[in-house]
């Protein structure tokens, strides 16, 4: 299936980090295999929390909205890339989760409808414990949240553990199943 | 002895900050000073980026920093959005890294030893067990800077049974306060 959008955003701080680099390397894949990619990295954006107006729940008007959002309406895969912080998703990653209420039922029909069905999910976490498997829960968080309120088909996982002494740049192996996994989207 | 507050979440005037208020009404009655901090109220940004090393924005969170290294007692607040604290109070923890012994050990001196913690969770679910892994997630990072004495909060059901609608679940906010 040529022609269809890749999206990769990537949550923590750094914009030439390791989960910058995984995640890239997902997409070359997919742009062999003749895919539009769009990479998103939510440190250049201005994302705020969901607020409350009048009682209600309102998302604000800002880059999640304006930048990500015709992004989200038309892709065909997501890829997802974080470093684990506190055991968990960081920061950047959580808030780009919560505001993708936005196009959840419990928000409206009407939203949920712009949000393209069976969208294939990757799920890359950077970590700095030399342990592969160490945050599987969290992987596994993501994936149940993504086919749950979205109705993504997840497609697979990518770990790269013990970054510092093991900078992705350095694993070939690693680069080599990301884009090999890119080409297969 | 200091209370901290510290609650995530859109709402100013929800059932997490009501809850969360009730603990610091107990703390009160047994004579702690208390603080309330609603992060809906701030301007706290992500961690940032300086020549690839982590970098902290001078933002709202400075404002938190004296209370923070006086206080005695620490209790979080937050409504569960999928599964885990929402992005306000994430946000918040991930801030914390200022204090970790990773980042630098002279901060790390500055948070106080052995400060007590109360969890307070608030959700739609109706089983107050729901979410017990995000509660043993906040207390794993909690021991990681030595707190202790760490006490759960839950409201489930809050569609149906706001806070306000249990008297039972105040007094035992309160109560937990008081034995801080």
């Amino acid at each position: 299936m040529a022609d269809m959008k890749v999206l990769g955003v990537v949550g923590g701080p750094h914009r030439e980090g390791n989960t910058v680099r995984l995640v890239e390397a997902v997409l070359e894949g997919a742009r062999e295999a003749g895919h539009e990619t769009v990479l998103v990295k939510l440190a250049d954006l201005e994302v705020r929390h969901i607020e409350e107006k009048g009682g209600k729940l309102y998302y604000p008007e800002d880059d999640m909205a304006r930048k990500l959002g015709p992004h989200l309406e038309s892709m065909g895969a997501l890829v997802l890339g974080t470093p684990i912080y506190y055991d968990h998703v960081d920061s950047r990653m959580k808030q780009f989760v919560d505001r993708l209420h936005y196009w959840s039922k419990t928000h409206g029909d009407e939203y949920r409808r712009r949000f393209p069905d069976g969208v294939k999910v990757v799920n890359c976490i950077t970590c700095g414990w030399d342990d592969p498997e160490a945050y599987d829960e969290v992987l596994d968080w993501m994936t149940e949240r993504m086919e749950h309120y979205w109705r993504m088909r997840h497609v697979a996982d990518l770990r790269a553990e013990g970054t510092g002494g093991k900078p992705v740049s350095s694993r070939k192996d690693l680069l080599e199943r990301a884009r090999r996994l890119g080409r297969s989207l | 002895m200091k209370v901290l507050g510290v609650v995530g979440g859109p709402r100013s005037a929800g059932n997490t900050v009501r809850l969360v208020e009730a603990v610091l009404e107990g703390a009160r009655e047994a004579g702690r000073e208390t603080v309330l901090f609603k992060l809906a109220e701030l301007d706290i940004g992500h961690i940032g980026d300086r020549d690839g090393e982590v970098a902290f924005p001078e933002d709202d969170f400075d404002k938190m920093k004296p209370h923070i290294e006086s206080m005695g007692a620490l209790v979080l607040g937050s409504p569960i959005y999928y599964g885990q604290l929402d992005s306000r109070m994430m946000t918040f923890i991930n801030r914390l890294y200022y204090y970790s012994s990773y980042y630098s050990e002279e901060n790390r001196r500055r948070l106080p030893k052995g400060v007590r913690a109360v969890n307070v969770i608030t959700y739609g679910q109706d089983d107050p067990h729901y979410y017990d892994d995000v509660l043993e997630w906040a207390k794993d990072m909690e021991k990681d800077y030595d707190m202790k004495g760490i006490r759960s909060l839950v409201a489930e059901g809050t569609g149906d049974k706001p806070v306000e609608s249990r008297p039972r679940l105040l007094n035992r906010a309160r109560e937990i306060g008081r034995m801080l």
